[in-house]
């Protein structure tokens, strides 16, 4: 079934593919130094847009040499290479989408607080906010309610973790939650 | 036996496929090529790309999803808390790697030593199956250290597990489907289908397979790292 022999092909040389093998293997150094660059850029002490936005260059770049050396779109016809663009159609969209979601007044983006992560971060007036799952996992340091958490646990492992642990149910560690809560004022945003 | 069975059928289904487009490769007379939008690429290519194109909308359709719930939700978790960065990295370097051993396999088949490019398609199959063991382990260990199942997560918003799950997963399935086409392709240049140059076939093949790595960029970027 070799009917595809019927596109005679002329030979590269020994010398041109060996021309070729260095030429990728050149790009092949520059995605590793992209790699690297883009890994070191996330610990560096930056803003957070700020490295989204140079991990997210970098990134474009990297697929950018993929698809034109790799994929040898720089041998095709721009045809073909407006063909291999057309998903970033969905820019348009993405655009739309994001447009929407921070102008819509009642927006759960807009109104949300900062973003908790590892850590206690401290809002403006210098309480302390905690997300709801770090308190949980506050709570095992806890020896009052260590032992009712883990007992909780069990019960989850045991059901494979298939539902999540339902927090906001009487449950014994819950009650035991509520009660340290109390005594703590800065944790009044427990049910937010 | 069942994955004898699956085995026959890929083969027979790719085959179906490489045919088709031979078919269409020899029908040159019935198509007007006068008009030279695409160059010399052939029928076969043309589609793969428009295949890709769709491919990609798919993922950017899951990349969308995933930045929407992120966005919206104030309790997401920091994803270098939780993912290992440094051994997806790795798993980053381990494709780019497959990838270049690829179109050095198809360097060669331009040159005619098919001998040379099944030794490359080959290491380009090891590689993507290093990788999906890679992700295996990654997932027992997401699974057992960190909580995190395709719908919950003990440690935040159910959402960051099963966005996770679902687009490295779906990614795994093209990298699985990458490396069973790979063997195909590597098994067809052992009974020599692909000598003297004819290397459309590989060339196909090596199109999905740089699209795998690019899209792993992409989504090691946005899932990993931002």
């Amino acid at each position: 079934m070799n009917m595809s022999d019927t596109t005679s092909k002329t030979l590269s040389s020994e010398a041109q593919t060996k021309a070729k093998i260095s030429s990728y293997l050149k790009i092949m150094g520059v995605l590793t130094v992209l790699t690297l660059l883009e890994v070191g850029v996330v610990y560096l002490p930056l803003a957070k847009w700020l490295i989204g936005v140079i991990v997210t260059l970098l990134a474009c770049v990297k697929a950018a040499l993929v698809g034109y050396y790799y994929m040898h779109l720089n041998h095709e016809t721009s045809s073909l290479k407006w063909v291999a663009l057309s998903p970033l159609i969905i820019i348009i969209y993405a655009a739309v989408l994001i447009v929407e979601a921070t102008t819509r007044p009642d927006s759960h983006y807009m109104n949300s607080p900062p973003r908790v992560h590892a850590g206690h971060s401290k809002d403006a007036s210098g309480n302390s906010k905690k997300s709801i799952y770090q308190i949980w996992d506050d709570y095992e340091d806890d020896t009052e309610v260590k032992k009712l958490l883990h007992e909780e646990r069990a019960v989850i492992k045991s059901s494979a973790m298939l539902s999540r642990p339902k927090l906001d149910e009487p449950s014994k560690a819950s009650e035991a939650a509520k009660e340290v809560d109390k005594s703590n004022p800065a944790n009044v945003e427990f049910w937010r | 036996m069942g994955l004898g069975c699956f085995w026959t059928i890929a083969c027979r289904l790719i085959r179906l496929a490489l045919v088709m487009s031979d078919a269409a490769e020899a029908n040159v007379p019935l198509i007007r090529k006068s008009y030279d939008t695409f160059g010399k690429a052939t029928h076969g290519k043309v589609g793969m790309w428009i295949f890709l194109g769709t491919d990609a909308l798919t993922f950017a359709g899951f990349l969308m999803g995933y930045a929407i719930l992120r966005v919206r939700n104030p309790d997401w978790p920091n994803p270098e808390q939780y993912l290992g960065i440094n051994l997806s990295a790795a798993a980053t370097f381990l494709l780019i790697c497959s990838s270049v051993t690829m179109v050095v396999a198809q360097a060669w088949g331009e040159a005619g030593n098919t001998k040379k490019m099944a030794r490359y398609i080959a290491l380009t199959a090891c590689g993507g199956m290093v990788f999906l063991g890679i992700q295996v382990y990654e997932y027992l260990h997401l699974y057992h250290a960190m909580g995190m199942t395709f719908n919950d997560f003990l440690h935040g918003p159910p959402q960051f597990a099963s966005s996770f799950f679902l687009i490295t997963g779906f990614h795994g399935f093209h990298v699985l489907s990458g490396v069973i086409y790979l063997w195909v392709i590597f098994f067809r240049i052992l009974r020599g289908h692909y000598g003297g140059g004819n290397v459309n076939h590989v060339e196909l093949c090596g199109l999905f397979w740089h699209f795998v790595d690019l899209v792993w960029i992409l989504v090691f970027t946005f899932i990993y790292l931002l």
